[in-house]
């Protein structure tokens, strides 16, 4: 193929891409649907919009990579070419649920009324030149004198500790006053 | 000659390329124009409804009981049915037969203008209560008039002032949008992504799980009250990302009786509480990725509160407020709900008469920071430390630069909240940004905030948090240039920085808008920049995406890689109220770090800390068998396996008020590894100020010997064919060993291995992700390890600070006006850290803990001198942005 085809092809392609971008901003608006807020028999239909046009050429990420069944988010430790060699600094194990339960109450002490766990992703994270498995949870709890509090944590999905926590609940109650 | 005519035909080929896809592009668009088919942001238009109908409608109050009859009224004598307005609203729209609503939000493009609306359909749901089994209310036959004062009907007044924040805020960040990227005059990069719509985080995406967009926000409503956490108490809740709205009790209230007074009868909670909401949608705006085709939220996302005390606390519950005046244009919150009964209401400017004397709009008798942080206008005379009272100063100046721009800037009300709330969306997703990019026209790389992905987590809790200093010079920032730069130049630079210095945030000595590399130094001639404000040099062609690289290249075209900029400077004229203070005024007590530090360690102390800490949102992870409270003893001294809490009574030697001090026993970078082996690794203390001495077994460091680029822990790596990390940050304490009659400072992992001969598994920390053998014997307890001190008067410590005013008028008052002691509120869980030592630990073995310390108004702590850039993100995990606290302490039996 010489130059003045490949810049014909170039032509073509150019058109159509236009095309497209502008095809697609007339297509009717983006609409995403909430989970229903009743307990659910089956996964809500939740669609992610798509967008009215698509204006940017970012480098768009792979999928994400997978250590068995889990996601892995982050990057492969520098000379771990393949997410098969990443070497593991935990392994799974089902009661680490039971592990950190046993941790709240404990440091909850006498004044822990109520809890409850709520598992929300399993995935894995680089740690150092390995990788760990860990569970995202939402954690509820209530105390003899009132107190509520939530937050989200990330948990070692072998012995239930919690690596970090986030997300408190923001309460409007005051320090008290003489 | 051949080349010559190869050049020709390329030119023709690509002049008609150019002019083809140009008659296209026109052709398309004029087709495809239709502006009828837009709708205005933030508007719900629904052709069905015929304006005279109740259908989709209800009687709703507009405002309390107490402004909205004028009149003070008591829980004893209001009728709800007297402030009911008697035209019908419409609370949802005529398609829902249940109580939720749908969020609409249009943003900018370049060249195509006004997207169609992305729609989210039920974002809103009001509930009841938050039990599984409660399901939104159903229409009463096509309206939403329910019995004044049953559930039902509070149900609905909250759909609709929810309602009403949700479609404001749509309308502003459409506004912000617009302003930022496509209408503005684009001096600085935004923070605000382009791409906000595609990324749904327009919306509550930092709450969904992965691949799903989001879920609601739920708006639960207490209308039958039972629940003893929402007495007195509204809140906002991220796990579930709701509001809970509770009830108050009131003077004369008792057990059983009807609860007449509820937080949602007062609006202006209702839109404080979404307040914070949308501050934690501003600091995650950034906080997605792209995976596949498929925009993901961040697996961390950043939120406005640490738990206890601390600035970024305080500023956002007076961002909330000023939410609150963003919707009813009244300087004052919670009248009715916290207003007479609990002595809670807040005002918004000098001028409220709630105010103590001696407050007023005069320049200098703003509510400014930091004098301000403990005052409680209930009870001006008597420090409070609470994040309610402690963001007084932001709300106050956020009203004040509103006012400015109706007064400067000719604006009425709606749009210079607009403009300000465009600065706090722009500076919040900057300063929240996990990503480390700060723009997305940031092409280079190089993260220019939170150190980088991998560290964001650490850098934004803990590290690096937000304070009012950081808040103050990011509004400087977008304020000078997407305001005084843009939309209004009469509002200048120096009136800008004028109304900060009445507030005491004129904290810094630059705009810090050169956006300098996180892992760059800031040395000057070593620095490394992103952006520039003058002449720039080394143009980088950049802007979203190359396709349109060559179109709006010029956009931002002052944005350029690696070159060093000069930030724009902060007049010095202006500076009159905001003092800085030197690091070296935060001092230990006369006698040492001994009559600094408070002691706890009781039995009973390690239990309630651990559970007070835990209601708080934190949880520690305190060592089990090898150290504990069974180990504590009682006696004030740190004995072999107790689990210590120690409070900083630290003193402000300086004759200015000092706020914001921040204490961390984090890891940071004051040890130099000479071996990364697994088996054997070898460290060696850094001399810093001189501590440890060379004789003692320091060494000298510089940073590039030292800092970590990606905030890298030197933890125990988790294989043994692994080796540590060459540049890390280190657990904070050392120990001292004595041999020949040399003493030196060792790490603790050579102490256990090569004095007492412990194992690994002898080690606190053991089995952890985090461990370290290098906090074998004395570990600073995960969840606890950073104090926050609100604020130290001049010469006075952090505790006399707290309790002299008690104290003081407790030596004059009669017997029965004086303040029982254990009514005087004390240093708060939030000034302590809790320490565990290693029960094997000999008694008499010493130790020293580098606890780093800065506070908010310090004036050598940002940067190395004068006129030099600020630190860096990198430079955060060494000593220089810091005071180092030496701590020192010998194990007693």
């Amino acid at each position: 193929m010489n130059r003045r085809h490949l810049l014909r092809v170039l032509l073509i392609i150019g058109i159509v891409t236009t095309s497209i971008m502008l095809w697609q901003r007339q297509q009717p608006a983006p609409t995403a649907t909430a989970p229903d807020p009743v307990p659910q028999t089956q996964a809500p239909t939740v669609s992610q919009p798509e967008p009215a046009t698509k204006i940017g050429d970012e480098v768009i990420q792979a999928a994400p990579l997978k250590k068995g069944t889990r996601p892995f988010y982050g990057s492969l430790p520098p000379g771990v070419q393949n997410i098969r060699q990443l070497k593991m600094a935990n392994k799974p194990s089902p009661e680490w649920r039971k592990k950190l339960v046993t941790h709240i109450k404990r440091i909850g002490g006498p004044n822990l009324k109520s809890y409850s766990v709520t598992p929300e992703e399993s995935y894995v994270v680089p740690d150092g030149d390995a990788g760990r498995y860990v569970e995202r949870v939402t954690v509820k709890i209530t105390g003899k004198k009132g107190e509520y509090t939530s937050f989200f944590a990330e948990v070692d999905s072998e012995t239930g500790y919690v690596i970090k926590s986030w997300g408190a609940a923001i309460p409007e109650k005051r320090s008290h006053r003489h | 000659m051949k080349a010559a005519r190869m050049q020709l035909q390329l030119l023709r080929l690509k002049k008609g390329t150019l002019f083809g896809v140009s008659f296209l592009v026109f052709s398309l668009l004029a087709a495809g124009c239709n502006p009828t088919e837009l709708q205005t942001a933030g508007v719900r238009t629904d052709p069905n409804v015929v304006n005279d109908s109740l259908l989709g409608k209800a009687f709703v109050y507009e405002d309390d009981p107490i402004n909205a009859t004028g009149r003070s009224s008591q829980p004893s004598n209001f009728n709800i049915n007297r402030i009911v307005g008697k035209t019908p609203q419409t609370i949802v729209p005529l398609s829902k037969t249940t109580l939720t609503n749908d969020c609409l939000f249009q943003q900018e493009q370049y060249i195509f203008g006004t997207t169609s609306p992305y729609s989210f359909v039920d974002c809103l749901r009001v509930l009841s209560s938050d039990s599984p089994s409660v399901v939104p209310l159903q229409s009463n036959g096509g309206n939403w008039i329910f019995p004044a004062g049953s559930t039902e009907f509070y149900q609905v007044q909250a759909m609709y002032h929810t309602n009403k924040v949700v479609e404001r805020m749509m309308g502003s960040m459409q506004f912000i949008h617009q302003q930022l990227h496509v209408g503005g005059s684009k001096s600085l990069p935004p923070a605000v992504p382009y791409e906000l719509a595609d990324m749904g985080t327009w919306w509550f995406k930092y709450l969904a799980s992965k691949s799903q967009m989001t879920k609601a926000a739920q708006l639960t409503v207490f209308s039958s009250i039972t629940d003893e956490s929402l007495r007195n108490n509204a809140f906002y809740e991220p796990v579930s990302n709701s509001v809970k709205l509770g009830w108050t009790s009131y003077p004369g209230y008792s057990a059983g009786k009807p609860f007449s007074v509820l937080m949602v009868q007062d609006p202006s909670v209702i839109y404080h509480e979404m307040g914070h909401a949308f501050m934690t949608l501003f600091l995650n705006m950034r906080n997605a990725e792209k995976i596949g085709a498929v925009w993901e939220p961040l697996k961390y996302q950043a939120f406005p509160y640490y738990g206890f005390y601390s600035e970024l606390g305080a500023m956002g519950e007076g961002i909330a407020d000023y939410f609150s005046y963003a919707m009813n244009a009244r300087p004052s919150l919670g009248d009715w709900a916290f207003g007479n009964f609990v002595f809670g209401r807040r005002p918004m400017t000098e001028d409220h008469p709630l105010h103590a004397p001696g407050i007023s709009s005069l320049a200098d008798e703003r509510i400014s920071y930091p004098d301000y942080l403990l005052y409680e206008p209930s009870q001006p005379g008597f420090p409070l430390e609470d994040t309610h009272n402690g963001g007084m100063f932001t709300s106050h100046y956020l009203v004040a630069l509103t006012d400015s721009l109706k007064n400067e800037c000719f604006m009425d009300h709606n749009t210079a909240v607009d403009h300000v709330m465009l600065v706090l969306a722009e500076s919040f997703a900057f300063l929240g940004d996990m990503t480390g990019k700060g723009s997305d026209y940031n092409k280079t790389g190089k993260a220019i905030v939170n150190l980088g992905p991998n560290a964001a987590y650490d850098w934004y809790y803990s590290v690096r948090q937000v304070t009012a200093r950081r808040w103050s010079q990011a509004m400087a920032r977008n304020i000078y240039h997407f305001i005084s730069r843009d939309a209004c130049s009469n509002f200048t630079k120096e009136k800008s920085e004028k109304l900060l210095d009445m507030y005491g945030l004129l904290l810094f000595r630059h705009y810090d808008d050169n956006g300098t590399f996180s892992t760059s130094s800031s040395d000057s001639t070593t620095r490394q920049d992103s952006f520039a404000m003058v002449t720039p040099t080394g143009l980088l062609n950049s802007t979203v995406g190359g396709f349109f690289s060559s179109m709006f290249g010029s956009y931002f075209a002052n944005t350029i890689s690696g070159n060093k900029a000069a930030p724009t400077t902060v007049d010095e004229v202006n500076r009159v109220k905001s003092v800085l203070v030197p690091k070296a005024a935060l001092d230990y007590k006369t006698t040492g770090a001994y009559s600094t530090i408070f002691i706890d360690d009781s039995q009973s102390f390690g239990q309630s800390i651990a559970s007070n800490v835990l209601f708080q949102g934190r949880v520690i992870s305190p060592t089990v068998g090898i150290a504990g409270p069974e180990y504590n003893n009682g006696n004030n001294r740190i004995s072999p396996g107790e689990i210590v809490g120690i409070g900083l009574d630290m003193v402000n030697r300086s004759n200015v008020s000092i706020g914001g001090v921040t204490i961390l026993a984090t890891p940071w970078a004051h040890m130099k590894v000479n071996n990364t082996s697994y088996s054997n690794p070898q460290t060696q203390p850094c001399s810093i100020n001189g501590f440890p001495s060379l004789s003692e077994g320091a060494v000298t460091c510089t940073d590039g010997d030292v800092l970590p680029t990606d905030g890298a822990r030197f933890r125990k790596p988790a294989s043994s064919s692994s080796t540590y990390p060459a540049k890390a940050l280190h657990p904070v304490c050392l120990v001292q060993t004595s041999s020949n009659n040399e003493t030196r400072w060792v790490s603790q992992d050579f102490f256990r291995k090569n004095i007492l001969q412990l194992e690994d598994q002898d080690c606190l920390g053991f089995g952890t992700p985090d461990f370290s053998p290098a906090e074998c014997l004395a570990r600073f307890v995960p969840g606890m390890e950073m104090a926050f001190l609100a604020k130290i008067e001049p010469q006075l410590s952090y505790i006399e600070t707290l309790t002299k005013p008690y104290n003081d008028f407790n030596l004059t008052a009669d017997d029965a006006d004086k303040i029982p002691v254990n009514q005087i509120p004390g240093p708060a869980s939030s000034s302590v850290l809790l320490l565990e030592m290693n029960k094997w630990i000999p008694p008499g073995t010493t130790f020293t803990c580098r606890l780093r310390a800065q506070f908010t108004n310090c004036s050598d702590c940002f940067e190395s001198a004068a006129g030099q850039d600020e630190y860096t993100d990198i430079e955060y995990g060494g000593h220089k942005p810091f005071k180092v606290l030496d701590l020192g302490f010998i194990v007693l039996e």
